[in-house]
């Protein structure tokens, strides 16, 4: 019997949808579930997409999605693998080498490419020394060489000479600038001389025992890159080794973090306010059912029936709404796209169907959560009110109606971020404040009716007053909704602008784009004369010693961490250590204290190094430098802004101690275009100098950062919409109400002047007030976020409490006029008939 | 007071002992009680009031505004409970039975016209008149009701919804509708009320045909004495008790 009365039900459903649809009934909800659906579905999609495409960024820094590194050919157990895995490969093999031009010879790192070279990012040539350069996808064709334009003065050559590398002649063809995947380790560079794989046997450079570094670049889609990661598990020897893009850059990193939890809390408000609006459309939805539902139940319905019959025209309708809303999402998401084109990475990889699912069902479990509390009210209305009107169920409680829309939101916020004690901390703390506002919401208002209703004062002031006052759950309800709008609206405006000037004051006008490395001691007078004649703007000159971390507290280093952190870059290579008097100006001390002149022994430690490697206050650190032991204890631990193009320390010793050690100098500096043949005669002066060009990687940075910035104000856009929609829902929620009365008192003789101001009046005081609490919100969290997110700091923002409770005054005031029109227009027997 | 109430309930179970005898009633209350907590204190509205009424029979209620008329056709037709006594419909007590299983009973044996027609806004004339079928799960609800909204004379109207509908047609809709289900008892709650005289004699002309037709058990609440002589009894609630109202009665009532 029950599955053939619930399909019954199920169908009857569904009829109820087309009909309150024909009727007009559904237009905010179908609105406020579209916006809900295509708007998580968006940024679903935006930022897998996103993601996916800043791991390719990051990818060009290597020149691949995954590179294993080995100091020989792959072994052919590891090579079948790969070849069966059918992802894009190449191969590239870097060894130091001396190349000979005439009389002149000079240490380079040479690198042999084959032809599909880099698989991400890409390499930028000129045809000669300091011209302008472009993008290419070609390599050196064999027989030929590219050199950086460093190495023209060095070997004293031009384009078309030849050069010795090895066994074999080149001639060169090119200038190579630019190579996206020579990151990482710049300090230590010799000058590029890039060549045709093909011609690697003929150099006879690589014999049994000289230091060659094999790299296989892999490209491919995620699925695949995963399984060959698992497939080669246990195969790789020792020295061979696999790194992921995600391995990548810190200084894209940072940004790239931060942009995407403001998404994310970006579309949670979205998500949040178009709840809201659910919350109110579904109360109206229910409360215009009231009748339908008596009637059902006087003719024989059961409650179940009834319930069943109108959930489940809520329920088909999200249903109904999902794919429109999943299909406008897609299309938001590709328009966002379409938009940044310019800016993103040409290559933006297709989003996975999972953000569709998940934009789809964020809607259902937005519906059920903000939605169902109010619906559930049709099961308890009498049948017994066909005779009697005046017979309403009791208003849902509270804390079904607050308990069942917070937990969709915990759920969705789960979700989102994974992070489930940050979730129920944020949730708990959430449902607490908005207990204690509404708690004195509700007795502010219940106090303003006692009050108001002794006194004299106008009628249509003390019928407002008492609207307000005697739906005091609904007026709470309304005040919250609009709070919470503005708040959401506020606390994105200010991350924005936080966010904006982060960025700004990382990557200001001037950031320097040449690193200089490799100054030796005595010619660093030199070079800063060099500089000061030049009028080149060269700041921070550091002193590099290269040295290995080797014990921590007397135990080796390699004991003494875990398992999982001796992967860690810092224990496999050298660091690079710095002395200086005066903290960097990018640095902050997080704990321990700067030394005090005249301290030595001492170290300052980065703050991710100290954590992964469980460095405390105090503790021994030994370090190994050109064969000679050195120890200092931890003095204090700091942290670095590594997306500042300034160069950046792990280890920071006081002067003195490194001293004796063997050193070179380190200098960033800003050289605008026009005067970068400046460089030619600095290369000339300082042969031994190395310089790096950065002006490509900060432009990519840029390019990210304006990316973002679109993205930031697209959401803002969708978030405006969200809170129009709330606030028309809620005007819509009281329209019968306030329709009635208007009619009533325009039937008594009141005047339409009268009318507006007592309607527009409570919405220009809901306003004012809701401006005030989301002042105080947006405050409560913004100094939450920044002291525990994004670690910024904080101070009051007083132009929120001089700007929103007008602005919601005002905003509120005109929408509401805007929605009471109907009230002031409408004939009264009009109205009165029809309610 | 009390010596009032024993004499009309003595009278009330006196008559019904008489029927009881013949054919089940189809409605029948036992001292049937109904007070409600009002800002002033305790309401009696009903004060233990007997009533039988015999299947196919019309019966009209009329009472001032305010006696109760409306509180005693909601308890009647189960769609509230009393505080005391019993309630028999169609030989079933409903008072001891939950709302859905009242509803059940509605559904299968109750049918209702409203003073202000009651009709779904939002469904059709056929959709409101196949709305009982409907939830009662019946395959044939479409043809029923086409047929039924053809017998009241709207075949031509099925698709118009409430509002596209006169006061009249609207009525006739609902006609349609309580009779949809073949009900055995029909609850009328002022039919006319919001109807213009002529229009609410067609509506009563129609009412009692249909009534006839399908040998339907009427119960009329009403403050038209005019409808009310129409049915086979008249009973007038005053004070919370019933009292049939006698030929001669009816000369004297308002």
């Amino acid at each position: 019997m029950r599955p053939t009365s619930s399909f019954k039900d199920f169908s009857l459903s569904w009829r109820f949808v087309i009909r309150d649809w024909r009727a007009g009934e559904l237009w905010l909800l179908v609105l406020s579930l579209l916006m809900a659906v295509s708007i998580s579905t968006a940024v679903a999609l935006f930022s897998d997409r996103l993601q996916l495409a800043l791991g390719r960024q990051v990818a060009e820094v290597i020149g691949a999605d995954m590179v294993i590194s080995s100091p020989r050919l792959l072994s052919e157990q590891v090579s079948r693998e790969i070849r069966s895995s059918k992802l894009e490969q190449s191969t590239v093999v870097e060894f130091p080498s001396v190349v000979l031009a005439g009389e002149e010879m000079q240490l380079v790192s040479a690198k042999a490419v084959e032809s599909h070279y880099p698989l991400r990012g890409y390499i930028r040539t000129a045809p000669g020394p300091f011209a302008d350069d472009t993008p290419t996808e070609d390599v050196p064709a064999p027989g030929e060489a590219w050199l950086e334009p460093r190495l023209f003065p060095l070997l004293g050559v031009e384009v078309g000479d030849t050069v010795t590398l090895g066994a074999k002649e080149l001639t060169i063809t090119r200038a190579i600038t630019l190579e996206t995947d020579r990151g990482g380790d710049f300090y230590s560079f010799s000058p590029r001389l890039m060549f045709n794989m093909i011609d690697i046997q003929a150099t006879e450079v690589i014999q049994p025992g000289s230091r060659v570094s094999w790299k296989t670049l892999l490209a491919g889609e995620r699925r695949q890159l995963k399984q060959l990661e698992t497939a080669l598990e246990g195969k790789l020897d020792a020295g061979e080794q696999l790194i992921h893009s995600d391995d990548g850059r810190r200084d894209l990193r940072n940004s790239v973090v931060r942009l995407r939890q403001f998404l994310g809390l970006a579309s949670m408000a979205a998500i949040i306010l178009a709840g809201i609006a659910i919350a109110m459309a579904t109360r109206r939805f229910a409360e215009r059912r009231f009748d339908n539902a008596a009637i059902m139940r006087c003719l024989g319905g059961s409650r179940r029936q009834v319930l069943n019959l109108l959930v489940g025209e809520l329920v088909l309708l999200a249903i109904v709404v999902a794919i429109p809303g999943v299909a406008a999402g897609w299309l938001l998401q590709a328009g966002l796209v379409g938009l940044l084109k310019g800016i993103l990475p040409a290559w933006l990889p297709q989003p996975g169907l999972l953000p569709l699912f998940v934009g789809g069902a964020t809607g259902i479990v937005t519906l059920l959560g903000f939605g169902l509390a109010p619906l559930l009210r049709l099961q308890h209305v009498s049948p017994l009110r066909v005779l009697r009107r005046e017979l309403v169920p009791a208003p849902a409680s509270s804390w079904l109606v607050y308990g069942l829309s917070l937990s969709s939101i915990a759920l969705l916020l789960w979700y989102y971020t994974g992070e489930l004690l940050m979730t129920a901390g944020l949730v708990l703390a959430g449902a607490g404040i908005l207990a204690v506002v509404s708690l004195i919401l509700k007795v502010l208002l219940q106090r303003l009716y006692h009050t108001g209703s002794g006194r004299p004062m106008p009628l249509y002031w003390r019928l407002g007053l008492q609207r307000i006052a005697r739906e005091s759950g609904h007026s709470t309800a309304q005040l919250l909704a609009f709070s919470l709008t503005f708040m959401a609206m506020a606390i994105v405006l200010v991350l924005r602008t936080d966010l904006l000037d982060q960025w700004q004051k990382n990557l200001p006008e001037k950031t320097p784009n040449y690193f200089a490395m490799n100054i030796q001691p005595g010619e660093v007078s030199d070079y800063r004369q060099f500089m000061v004649d030049h009028d080149i703007d060269a700041k921070g000159l550091f002193p590099i010693v290269r040295g290995r971390l080797t014990q921590i507290n007397g135990a080796d280093v390699r004991e003494a961490v875990s398992k999982e952190q001796r992967g860690h870059n810092s224990l496999n290579r050298e660091l690079n250590l710095t002395w200086s008097e005066t903290l960097p100006e990018t640095n902050t001390i997080i704990d321990g204290q700067w030394w005090q002149r005249g301290q030595n022994d001492v170290v300052s430690v980065e703050k991710e190094m100290a954590e992964r490697l469980g460095i405390d206050i105090g503790d021994q650190l030994t370090f190994m430098i050109s064969g000679r032991e050195l120890s200092a204890s931890v003095a204090s631990i700091r942290t670095v802004q590594w997306e500042s193009f300034q160069p950046n320390f792990y280890m920071i010793f006081p002067a003195g101690l490194l001293e004796e050690y063997p050193v070179s100098w380190l200098n960033s500096f800003y050289l605008s275009d026009e005067n970068k043949v400046q460089l030619n005669e600095l290369i000339t002066h300082l042969p031994t100098l190395t310089l790096l060009d950065l002006d490509a990687v900060i432009a990519q940075v840029r390019k990210m950062l304006e990316q973002s910035v679109i993205a930031v104000e697209a959401m803002l856009g969708a978030l405006l919409l969200a809170g129009l929609l709330v606030m028309a829902s809620v005007i819509e929620s009281s329209i019968d109400l306030r329709l009635k009365e208007g009619a009533l008192i325009r039937s008594l003789g009141g005047t339409r002047r009268q009318l507006i101001i007592m309607q527009a009046g409570e919405f220009v005081l809901f306003g004012f007030v809701s401006g005030l609490i989301a002042a105080a919100g947006t405050e409560l969290c913004i100094y939450w976020m920044n002291t525990k997110v994004f670690e910024l700091p904080w101070q009051p923002l007083w132009w929120l409490w001089a700007t929103l409770p007008p602005a919601g005054a005002l905003v509120i005031g005109i929408s509401g006029w805007l929605g009471v029109q109907k009230v002031i227009r409408q004939s009264p027997s009009v109205i009165l008939n029809d309610l | 007071m009390r010596m009032m109430n024993s004499k009309t309930s003595s009278q009330s179970s006196n008559m019904s002992n008489n029927t009881n005898d013949t054919i089940p009633a189809a409605v029948a209350a036992q001292d049937l009680m109904k007070k409600v907590v009002a800002r002033s204190g305790e309401l009696t509205i009903l004060s233990g009031l007997d009533l039988q009424i015999k299947q196919g029979e019309s019966a009209a209620i009329v009472g001032t505004s305010g006696s109760g008329k409306s509180t005693l056709l909601g308890l009647l037709a189960g769609l509230d409970q009393p505080t005391s006594g019993q309630i028999h419909l169609v030989g079933q007590r409903i008072d001891e039975l939950d709302e859905d299983d009242r509803a059940k009973l509605r559904g299968q044996h109750v049918g209702f016209v409203f003073q202000s027609f009651q009709l779904l806004a939002n469904l059709t004339a056929l959709e409101n008149a196949m709305l009982p079928l409907e939830l009662a799960g019946r395959k044939d609800a479409c043809e029923r009701a086409k047929e039924l909204l053809e017998r009241v004379g709207l075949g031509e109207r099925l698709d118009h919804y409430p509002k596209q509908l006169s006061g009249g047609e609207q009525q006739r809709v609902a006609i349609a509708r309580a009779f949809a289900s073949e009900p055995q008892i029909l609850f009328a709650d002022e039919p006319t009320g919001s109807l213009d005289e002529e229009t609410g004699e067609k509506i009563i002309e129609l009412l009692f045909q249909v009534n006839r037709e399908n040998d339907t058990t009427l119960v009329l609440v009403t403050h038209d004495m005019a409808l009310a002589r129409r049915c086979d009894r008249v009973l007038r609630l005053h004070n919370g008790l019933l009292k049939n109202i006698t030929d001669s009665d009816r000369e004297h009532a308002p």
